[in-house]
C-alpha cells in the first residue's frame, strides 16, 4: 500500500494510492506528514512525501 | 492537421521543467500527441521549417509566453515564443484552437495587446495550476471529447501525476539517470507508455 502527502489547492492532503478521496486534509505540511507516518506504521505501507510541483521529496518504508 | 495533435511552444530552462512535465502529462492523459521542438533538436539550420511542420500538423496549440519579461537587469527576454505564436496564427489561424499561458494574470496584454479576447491563462509557475488551466481550455474546445474524459477533474489528473512520480523515480534509479538527463522526447515516450499500460 502507498500513502501520498500531496499539495493541492493550497492544502496538504494525505491520500491512499488509487483512492477517490483524501484521508485527511491539513493546512500544515508537517501535520500532514505526521498523520501519513501514523498510517504508514499501522498499514505496513510506503509513505511518499511530494513537493508542491508534484515530484517526490522523499519516501519512507 | 490532426485532431489528436497539439503543438507546444514553451521555454526549456530548468525552472520551467516542472511545469512542462506536468503539462505534458495532462496532454498525454487525454491521448493527445505533443508536437514540441525541444532543445535537443535545435542544432540544424532547418529548425524553423521543422517547427512550421509541427504547427501545421496540430489542431491545438499551446504557447507559453511567461518568459517574455526579463527577470534581472540586463537580461534579454525570450523572443522565440511570441515569434512562434505569430507564425502559428498566421499559418493556421482560424483552423485551430489556441491556449496562451502567461505567468501572472493580465500582464501579457501590457506587452502584446493584439491577443485581447484570446484564451490567456496564468499558471503562476505552479504545476497544479498549469494542469487545471489546460484541462479547462481543452474540455471547452474539444467538442468530441467523451463524457467520461470530460468528467475527470483537474484535481484527479493532478493526483494521478503525483502518483506517477513513483514509477518515474524508479525509472531514474534503475537507469542511474539524473533528472536533467531525461530529454523532453524521452519523458514524453515514458508518459505515453505509462498510459498505454494503464
Amino acid at each position: 500500500m502507498s500513502i501520498h502527502v500531496i499539495h493541492s489547492q493550497g492544502e496538504w492532503k494525505v491520500r491512499k494510492e488509487g483512492a477517490s478521496r483524501a484521508l485527511r486534509v491539513f493546512a500544515d505540511k508537517q501535520a500532514a506528514i505526521n498523520f501519513g507516518q501514523k498510517i504508514r506504521r499501522t498499514g505496513n505501507a510506503t509513505l511518499y512525501v511530494h513537493r508542491k510541483d508534484g515530484t517526490i521529496r522523499y519516501a519512507e518504508t | 492537421m490532426r485532431e489528436n495533435c497539439i503543438f507546444i511552444n514553451c521555454p526549456f530552462d530548468d525552472d520551467y521543467r516542472p511545469l512542462l512535465r506536468a503539462l505534458l502529462f495532462a496532454v498525454c492523459f487525454y491521448g493527445l500527441s505533443p508536437k514540441i521542438a525541444s532543445e535537443e533538436s535545435d542544432m540544424k539550420s532547418d529548425r524553423l521549417r521543422r517547427i512550421i511542420k509541427l504547427m501545421k500538423s496540430a489542431k491545438y496549440s499551446i504557447h507559453d509566453l511567461s518568459r517574455m519579461c526579463s527577470r534581472a537587469e540586463g537580461e534579454y527576454y525570450r523572443m522565440n515564443m511570441p515569434f512562434e505564436l505569430g507564425l502559428d496564427y498566421g499559418l493556421c489561424g482560424q483552423r485551430k484552437s489556441f491556449l496562451i499561458f502567461e505567468n501572472n494574470p493580465y500582464k501579457l496584454k501590457i506587452a502584446l495587446s493584439d491577443v485581447n479576447g484570446w484564451d490567456v491563462s496564468a499558471h503562476k509557475e505552479e504545476a497544479e495550476l498549469i494542469i487545471q488551466e489546460f484541462r479547462k481550455w481543452y474540455v471547452a474546445n474539444n467538442h468530441t471529447l467523451s463524457a467520461l474524459l470530460k468528467s475527470v477533474s483537474s484535481e484527479a489528473i493532478w493526483v494521478k501525476y503525483n502518483e506517477f512520480q513513483v514509477g518515474l523515480e524508479q525509472y531514474k534509479r534503475e537507469n542511474r539517470l539524473k533528472d536533467a538527463e531525461i530529454s523532453v522526447a524521452e519523458y514524453i515516450s515514458y508518459v505515453q507508455e505509462y498510459f498505454q499500460n494503464g
